[in-house]
């Protein structure tokens, strides 16, 4: 899965580098990734809904980026989560819990735990970024036409700090856009599907307003999540991903 | 009767030798009523600590819990359970169970949060009796949490000191509290030491948004009901649920508790043995050592029969007097290795497969302490005097008097 | 009479009453071949599980970081570890030294992530005689070489991850500056002990490709493993060889390292003692009786032998050698019999799996499946003293007693 803050911030797409020996998957991984390229900054708002077999919550919150490696995320609601916020920088992620007041540095252990009770992991917020550097893509399908779907299988590299067996990308032709992908583990079974849809455009920048995930392990569960507003190459202030901020 | 007063008497005209003999019958009971009750309180120590600061002797979870522990899987409707376990005299508790981290100011480590009733926990376990700084939980103290060993020691903290728990709520949100450390555990099981975290049950509840029953009952079976029957008896009113006994949910702790119990059995026949040799050793020689006065006896008329009862009788006699002596003797020891114990390690902390292990070996008095003990006595001294009394009414009076 | 006829007299004395002397005797040595025995299993045991306790922790002596013990974190490290493997080994006693890096480090597969403990080792360096759960590498190989891209998990541990032979796992863990990092694997093999918290919770990882994601020196780790031949000079090799390093590295010795299994053996040991000093009172208590029963029936020739010229003292000494003898004889028939139970259970053990099952851990360290037994020289000389003083202390008594005869009332009395 490409990092989350990636996913959140819809920068989604194949990368720039990735390597194909397709001269067609590479042209289309080059335009997908001319398409993203130089996205300083964002800001948006979004809402995420998340529904399992026991419970069923809508958080809204408010988001921050610079580039792939810094967020700030910060919860708006519900009332009792308001104030709840999570900074990203680099590899690390820190909590901002404002019924304690204390702000704790999420440790190993517990990267894998959910984000916000949501189907994603801490993990998920901070995953390697590298997609680009990290995959071997090939066509499994070709779109002919403006209207049809590109089918891209992508393989990690062995050294990729990836877990999944491969990932597959179904990228709607005529906008260049992946609205479809889904993870497998080792003995080639789907893990986790994301759905993404509803694509708008801002700033030139084509994005889906509307992502769903899906974990192929618990039916009739999934994370949604919609965003509300959002612009790209915002001016943010220098102190936003600081853990002072953060507390803000 | 004259064959008593006879006995009686002879006993006593070499008073030297009698004494000796009921003295070493009497350090003998001495030290076998004493090993008895420490092997009885090592054996009973290293069950009971499992079973009175973790297991307890039957555990009741949810059917999928303990594949898949997850705050939701719990046991519903515990009320009536508790009412008919109570109704049928077994001890129950009820825990509520949760992973999540706990942080200090310094750092963090994981967790393993354990919600309880202390009222009906001090029913079941002894855990409150574990605390080695600070105090057990309060329920007017709903801020206030018992930490294992090492997880305080991992966090930097002590009793005063705050530590936040984080985990996620039942509701899917952040779950996280300042709690007040009123207590840091001593030495009970590895998971334990390493995460345990234990606050009231009603915080629990308040820190998860959890309404629902128990995630795990601990049941300590009534003294006179067998283990087995007691879990089968458990399984029958409750088939929905997953019963099993410390045996089962411990399989290595429950073998090596076994195997542990095999050599302390082996420790005690080689004690035994070396009583049994002096025991036989002495009586032996008094006996033996009047062969010839025997033979005098049987030269004045007095037939077989009559001579092997003397013997015997005199040996009972004896034996009675060591047993009056042995066991009043051995009481001031055996109220001291009861009440204060022989320490055995130096550092203390041990543990056996990750659990806590007492370096203080306790005595425990039971009936068998004594009955054992003397039982046992009476054996070694019929063994030894069955030989030499038998030789000795037979013999003939003039072998007797050439006998050495 | 001369002194070494007192001797000679000394012993005859023994054998005027064989039947009591051979009782006696019995129970002397039959005491000792029990402590001989318990003694021995519980040297060797404790020998076998510190050693098993080397091999499956970090060795003897363990070089680290000082402050590696109270928090082990992989920015605790010793560098220049060629150097200090190097006087390690000019000590005579050591037999290996071999660089580790360990710590805890979460694994995730697509499927699951747990946490478990890690090793990183130079598969060159590393045999079953200082890493024990090599021996128990089950379903594919040992890493090829120190830069190997392969992982070797615990078979429980393996199941929980859903990971088979040759899938990914990454690992992540908190890198030299407190950074998270990860790296990726492949399975290579199983590890299956029977120990539970090995089997399900131990992960090993070659040390060259472990140094390049946490971003560590060719000479740098978190240990360095020092093997010796005999534990017991585990204290004096940590003493040497921190007499070499600098401020920044510790030699910790075993029980330093591991004090959970140092105070099981300590409580052992000590509950051992304690039924040793039963033993000996039992024995004491024999030999007391039968020398007392002796000599009181000797009262009268004592006297006579007093009335001939015997000094108080001779006597004593004359009593006091009856029960060197005692313990002498008894020492040597006690030899005799455990000689062969002994050479049995030292060569061929008992097995202890059927006695305790598999699996079996005792402080985390999995016990010898075969339990042999040996004794260790300064145990054998203790027992030997403790029933030659168990002897003498008995005859005390008794020789006193017979150096205080009254010639005229001892044979009056008879």
């Amino acid at each position: 899965m490409k990092s989350i803050t990636v996913v959140l911030l819809t920068i989604l797409a194949a990368g720039g580098a990735s390597a194909a020996d397709d001269p067609e998957v590479q042209a289309l991984l080059v335009r997908m990734d001319d398409l993203y390229r130089g996205t300083a900054s964002s800001h948006g708002k979004m809402t995420m809904r998340v529904k399992t077999n026991r419970f069923q919550r809508e958080i809204s919150m408010e988001m921050w980026s610079e580039g792939a490696e810094k967020s700030l995320i910060r919860i708006l609601g519900p009332a009792r989560d308001r104030g709840t916020a999570t900074l990203k920088a680099d590899q690390n992620i820190w909590n901002y819990l404002p019924k304690v007041d204390r702000t704790i540095k999420v440790p190993v252990a517990m990267m894998s735990g959910s984000w916000m009770g949501s189907h994603l992991s801490n993990d998920d917020l901070v995953d390697s970024s590298r997609f680009s550097e990290d995959f071997q893509c090939h066509a499994v399908q070709k779109s002919e036409s403006k209207q049809g779907f590109w089918l891209l299988e992508c393989v990690p590299n062995e050294d990729a700090v990836v877990v999944y067996s491969k990932t597959t990308l179904k990228i709607r032709a005529n906008n260049e856009i992946a609205t479809e992908v889904t993870d497998y583990d080792e003995r080639g079974n789907p893990v986790r599907t994301m759905m993404l849809s509803e694509i708008d455009e801002i700033s030139g920048r084509l994005y889906p307003r509307h992502i769903r995930m899906v974990p192929n392990d618990k039916p009739g569960e999934y994370t949604e999540m919609i965003y509300d507003e959002m612009e790209f190459d915002v001016r943010l202030p220098e102190d936003t991903f600081t853990l002072r901020s953060l507390k803000k | 009767m004259t064959t008593f007063k006879m006995a009686w008497r002879n006993i006593w005209r070499n008073s030297r030798r009698t004494l000796v003999t009921v003295a070493a019958m009497s350090l003998a009971l001495m030290v076998t009523v004493n090993y008895q009750a420490i092997m009885t309180g090592l054996l009973s120590s290293l069950e009971g600590n499992i079973l009175d600061l973790e297991m307890g002797d039957i555990q009741v979870f949810a059917p999928d819990y303990r594949d898949r522990p997850s705050i939701y899987s719990s046991v519903d409707e515990v009320d009536p359970m508790l009412e008919t376990l109570e109704a049928d005299g077994y001890r129950v508790t009820t825990r509520l169970l949760a992973g999540g981290l706990a942080a200090s100011d310094e750092t963090s480590a994981g967790a393993m949060v354990r919600g309880l009733e202390p009222g009906r926990e001090a029913e079941a376990t002894l855990i409150h009796d574990h605390v080695v700084q600070g105090s057990w939980l309060d329920p007017e103290d709903p801020r206030g949490i018992v930490l294992g060993a090492k997880l305080a020691k991992s966090l930097a903290v002590a009793p005063g000191d705050e530590v936040i728990l984080l985990s996620q709520s039942t509701d899917g949100s952040i779950a996280n509290d300042l709690y007040e450390v009123r207590g840091v555990l001593g030495v009970i099981s590895d998971g334990t030491d390493r995460a345990g975290v234990f606050m009231l049950d009603e915080a629990f509840r308040n820190l998860f948004y959890f309404d629902g029953g128990a995630h795990q009952l601990l049941i300590r079976t009534p003294g006179d009901v067998d283990l087995g029957t007691a879990v089968e008896y458990l399984r029958g009113l409750w088939a929905d649920l997953d019963i099993q006994s410390w045996r089962d949910l411990l399989p290595t702790m429950s073998q090596m508790l076994d195997s542990a119990a095999a050599a302390l059995a082996v420790f005690m026949v080689i004690i035994y043995i070396a009583i049994a040799i002096t025991v036989i050793n002495a009586m032996l020689m008094a006996v033996f050592e009047r062969v010839r006065e025997f033979g005098v006896l049987k030269a004045i008329g007095v037939e077989p029969g009559r001579v092997f009862r003397i013997i015997l009788i005199e040996s009972a006699m004896q034996c009675g007097l060591a047993i009056v002596i042995g066991l009043t003797l051995s009481l001031p020891l055996l109220w001291y290795v009861s009440t204060v114990g022989i320490d055995v390690g130096r550092l203390g902390g041990a543990s056996m497969a990750g659990m806590a292990m007492d370096p203080i070996w306790l005595g425990v008095v039971t009936p068998a302490t004594f009955v054992i003990p003397v039982v046992l006595l009476i054996f070694m001294v019929a063994l030894a005097v069955l030989y030499p009394a038998l030789k000795a009414a037979r013999i003939q009076p003039v072998e007797a008097m050439r006998y050495q | 009479m001369k002194g070494t006829s007192l001797t000679v007299f000394a012993w005859r004395n023994l054998w005027r009453n064989r039947r009591r002397t051979l009782l006696t005797l019995a129970s002397i040595s039959f005491g000792v071949f029990l402590a001989v025995l318990m003694t021995a299993m519980q040297d060797r045991n404790w020998a076998d599980m510190i050693d098993l306790a080397a091999k499956i922790g970090a060795g003897h002596v363990t070089v680290q970081h000082p402050d590696y013990l109270e928090t082990p974190t992989l920015t605790r490290t010793v560098t220049g570890l060629e150097g200090i493997a190097a006087s390690a080994s000019s000590i005579p006693t050591v037999v290996r030294a071999v660089p580790r890096i360990s710590g805890p480090t979460m694994l995730a597969t697509a499927q699951d992530s747990f946490g478990a403990a890690f090793i990183a080792v130079d598969p060159a360096q590393e045999t079953p005689e200082t890493l024990s759960v090599l021996e128990a590498i089950v379903d594919g190989e040992m890493f090829s070489s120190a830069d190997d891209k392969g992982i070797i998990l615990g078979a429980r541990l393996a199941s929980n991850l859903g990971a088979e032979i040759g899938d990914r796992v990454v690992y992540t863990m908190t890198d030299k500056e407190g950074e998270m990092i990860s790296g990726v694997a492949r399975l290579r093999a199983l590890v299956r002990t029977g120990a539970p918290t090995l089997d399900g919770g131990l992960s090993l990882l070659p040390i060259g490709a472990l140094r390049g994601v946490l971003g560590y020196n060719v000479d740098e780790a978190t240990q360095l493993a020092v093997f010796i031949d005999d534990q017991r000079r585990s204290d004096m090799v940590a003493a040497e060889l921190q007499a070499t390093l600098d401020d920044d590295a510790a030699a910790v010795p075993w029980h330093r390292q591991q004090p959970e299994l140092s105070a099981f053996i300590a409580m052992k040991v000590g509950g051992s003692v304690f039924i040793e000093a039963v033993l000996a009172i039992l024995i004491a208590a024999g030999i007391f009786n039968t020398l007392f029963v002796s000599v009181m029936e000797r009262l009268r020739e004592f006297g006579i032998l007093m009335a001939l010229g015997f000094t108080p003292s001779r006597l004593f000494r004359l009593v006091m050698l009856e029960s060197f003898w005692l313990g002498g004889v008894g020492l040597v028939a006690a030899a005799l019999i455990t000689a062969g139970p002994y050479y049995y259970l030292s060569s061929q053990g008992l097995d202890a799996a059927a006695l305790i099952g598999e699996g079996m851990e005792i402080a985390g360290v999995g016990m010898p499946p075969v339990m042999k037994v040996g004794l260790f020289a300064k145990s054998a000389v203790l027992i030997t003293l403790g029933a030659m003083a168990a002897t003498l202390l008995a005859g005390l008594y008794p020789a006193w007693r017979a150096g205080h005869v009254e010639p005229a009332e001892s044979i009056k009395a008879a």
